[in-house]
């Protein structure tokens, strides 16, 4: 187990530049979670860590020893790949023991390791089996053995769930974090599913056109992100983002947008001081889609709307309704039992509690001035009770 | 559930469809004509071998066996004349293996590395030295005859079992490394990289993970070079001596004998003999030989 500081990394291919200055400071035992789009250098980031791919410019410490020179195979880390990479030739326990005897590890240690790997993970059956002959689930366990062994300094996890089927991906995410937990073990783990990286992480490094956007746990992620970026990729469905006229006077502020024929008016009173250096300017307002709800109740935070039904989705535990309002085409989270029909009008009531501000500009989260936390369930009393 | 119970009648007749019919004859015609043209040669020679070479002559070339010997057979292998020494084939056929089998063996080792390094060990100017490589391929032995000549007296391996067998060495390297290499691209990357990490080095990953998954490549390699060498005939009538003769440049010796009347008989035998190694190596491996070629071809 160790620490790992990337310090001011770059990769370069020919004149592209798939990383631009890489800072990420990560703790002895911490498990974080590397996310983006595809094409966003987060895998290019796992293999420079891996010792895969050298950084064109920059210096990473694994604990306290610099291994920015170091290959692959003098690392002592371990991966879990995508594909699992298991070698198709050789039998599980001849796979889990090849790094052990890469590594001149004695037979009897070597014996005493895969018996304890094979109970941990419950393969013990399977060591004498090929992985043609097991299922991707079993691979997946194989391929975690394999890393799990040799005890590394680091563990990394390429999409290791992606090739597996929704429900085995769910099981394998509680296994993972519950061997976490157990082991405590720094991992660095890269995935472009936005729920592996809220479940599994301590912190989560978003990364877009090979730039870190935030670096924080999840709740700040999901709560306060840096910018539109990662306000978007993160949630499911995404944000919403509506851009809109900041008019009034400080202590008084209201946003204005139209479109279609609507006005609409949110009036923030003084909640939202921040907002006072953008009076008569635009921001881009995010609403996440829980931020709506069908409640009739007015409080002072929870602002009516009147909206036209397009799409509604059922998911089971909710169901999710795409309107429009002026123009613009919303997402919304409902109850299960909120089933409108579609091109129908409904009221319905958005909190501007938890709401973010970006600059129109440059995309970046305007932070709040004076953020509430006593009244940070607030959104709870736009809920209808009972 | 009796609607899956109960079979369909699945023995529908299409109907008979005249235009389709006469088509088929056709083609099939063609395939038959062309095959027996391709089979015509071997036969005729596998006639000859067994007929007395008095009746060859008296009779026709082309022709069936009137009265059956397996003499030729006898000659041809142990005493026929070849330069005036009536040893039959059989020295020069061991001689062929003797060259044959290390220069098989040496190249498809070596096309195996190289097609590792080029494709998987992030070699720099891979795709160029590839490319000069491949040349190889395309170059007309001819152009390559005198170079060898001199190579092989600088090195002093002039007309001998060990000159011969480098010579086939590097020119069996640029087949076999072109083969290998566009085996070896289609071995996933993941595979090489998680030797890496695992702890492995070039030869090791190499040993470990990529030879036990190339025998398909491997047997297509060794049938080409060991027929290809065991045919080739220019460097072998060129880079040999009466010390060490290929069997393709002793064939070509046999029929001058001191009568002057020409053997059909046991040269008919004398060719067959020479030809029986390549088609054993075919009729074991050729199954591999055409799966291994077209591999990687359709996903």
């Amino acid at each position: 187990m160790a620490s790992l500081a990337i310090t001011n990394a770059w990769k370069k291919y020919g004149e592209f530049l798939a990383l631009r200055n890489i800072n990420l400071d990560i703790k002895d035992g911490e498990f974080v979670v590397l996310v983006g789009p595809s094409g966003c250098g987060k895998s290019t980031l796992l293999s420079i860590i891996a010792g895969l791919e050298e950084t064109s410019h920059g210096t990473l410490m694994l604990g306290d020893k610099d291994v920015t020179d170091l290959s692959a195979k003098d690392r002592n880390i371990a991966m879990v790949f995508q594909s699992y990479a298991l070698y198709p030739t050789m039998t599980v326990r001849e796979n889990i023991t090849f790094g052990m005897e890469n590594r001149r590890v004695p037979k009897s240690e070597q014996k005493q390791a895969v018996a304890d790997v094979a109970k941990l993970l419950q393969i013990e059956p399977l060591l004498g089996r090929k992985p043609s002959q097991l299922s991707g689930g079993q691979r997946q366990r194989v391929a975690m053995g394999r890393a799990l062994v040799r005890d590394p300094q680091l563990f990394l996890f390429d999409e290791p769930l992606s090739n597996l089927d929704a429900k085995l991906r769910v099981e394998m995410r509680t296994e993972i974090k519950k061997l976490h937990k157990r082991l405590g073990q720094t991992i660095v783990y890269v995935t472009h599913d936005q729920v592996e990286a809220m479940t599994l992480s301590d912190r989560i490094v978003v990364m877009n056109g090979g730039v870190v956007q935030q670096f924080a746990d999840p709740d700040t992620i999901y709560k306060e992100p840096a910018n539109k970026f990662v306000a978007g990729f993160m949630g499911s469905p995404s944000m919403n983002f509506i851009d809109v006229d900041v008019s009034g006077q400080a202590g008084n502020i209201s946003l204005k947008f139209s479109g279609e024929g609507t006005d609409v008016a949110l009036s923030l009173g003084d909640t939202r001081p921040e907002l006072n250096d953008f009076l008569g300017k635009k921001v881009t307002l995010g609403a996440r889609p829980e931020h709506f709800s069908n409640s009739s109740i007015a409080e002072a935070d929870c602002v009516p709307l009147t909206v036209r039904v397009d799409v509604v989705e059922p998911t089971g535990p909710d169901t999710m309704v795409v309107f429009s309002l002026a123009g613009l085409s919303l997402v919304a989270v409902m109850p299960a039992d909120f089933r409108p029909k579609e091109d129908e009008q409904v009221d319905l009531v958005l909190n501007l509690k938890d709401i973010c501000f970006f600059d129109v500009m440059s995309g970046d989260r305007i932070p709040r001035a004076s953020y509430n936390k006593a009244s940070a369930n607030q959104q709870e009393l736009c809920r209808p009770s009972g | 559930m009796t609607d899956i119970d109960t079979l369909p009648d699945f023995n529908r007749k299409k109907p008979f469809d005249g235009k389709k019919f006469a088509g088929r004859v056709v083609v099939y015609t063609i395939l038959i004509v062309v095959g027996l043209f391709a089979v015509m040669p071997l036969a005729v020679i596998l006639l000859n071998s067994l007929r007395f070479n008095a009746d060859i002559l008296r009779e026709s070339f082309i022709g069936w066996p009137s009265r059956i010997t397996f003499e030729n057979w006898d000659v041809a292998w142990g005493s026929a004349c070849i330069n005036a020494s009536c040893t039959g084939v059989k020295p020069y056929f061991v001689a062929s293996m003797l060259m044959v089998v290390p220069a098989t063996i040496i190249s498809t080792a070596v096309g195996l590395i190289n097609g590792f390094a080029l494709t998987k060990w992030k070699m720099p100017f891979a795709s160029v030295v590839f490319v000069c490589i491949t040349i190889g391929v395309f170059l007309p032995p001819q152009v390559v005859l005198l170079p060898w000549a001199i190579a092989l007296s600088w090195l002093g391996l002039s007309k001998s079992l060990a000159g011969l067998v480098l010579v086939h060495v590097i020119q069996g390297t640029c087949f076999t490394t072109l083969f290998c290499r566009n085996y070896l691209i289609n071995l996933p990357n993941d595979l090489i990289k998680a030797a890496r990490i695992d702890g492995a080095g070039f030869f090791r990953t190499f040993w470990k993970i990529v030879v036990p998954l190339s025998p398909p490549i491997i047997i297509v390699t060794i049938i080409w070079q060991f027929t290809f060498i065991w045919n080739e005939f220019l460097f072998a009538v060129t880079f040999s001596s009466s010390d060490f003769r290929p069997i393709t440049a002793a064939l070509m010796s046999l029929n001058a004998d001191d009568t002057g009347v020409s053997e059909y008989g046991f040269g008919s035998a004398a060719v067959l003999i020479a030809a029986i190694p390549p088609l054993v190596i075919y009729f074991f491996g050729g199954r591999y030989f055409v799966r291994g070629l077209t591999q990687g071809a359709v996903k």
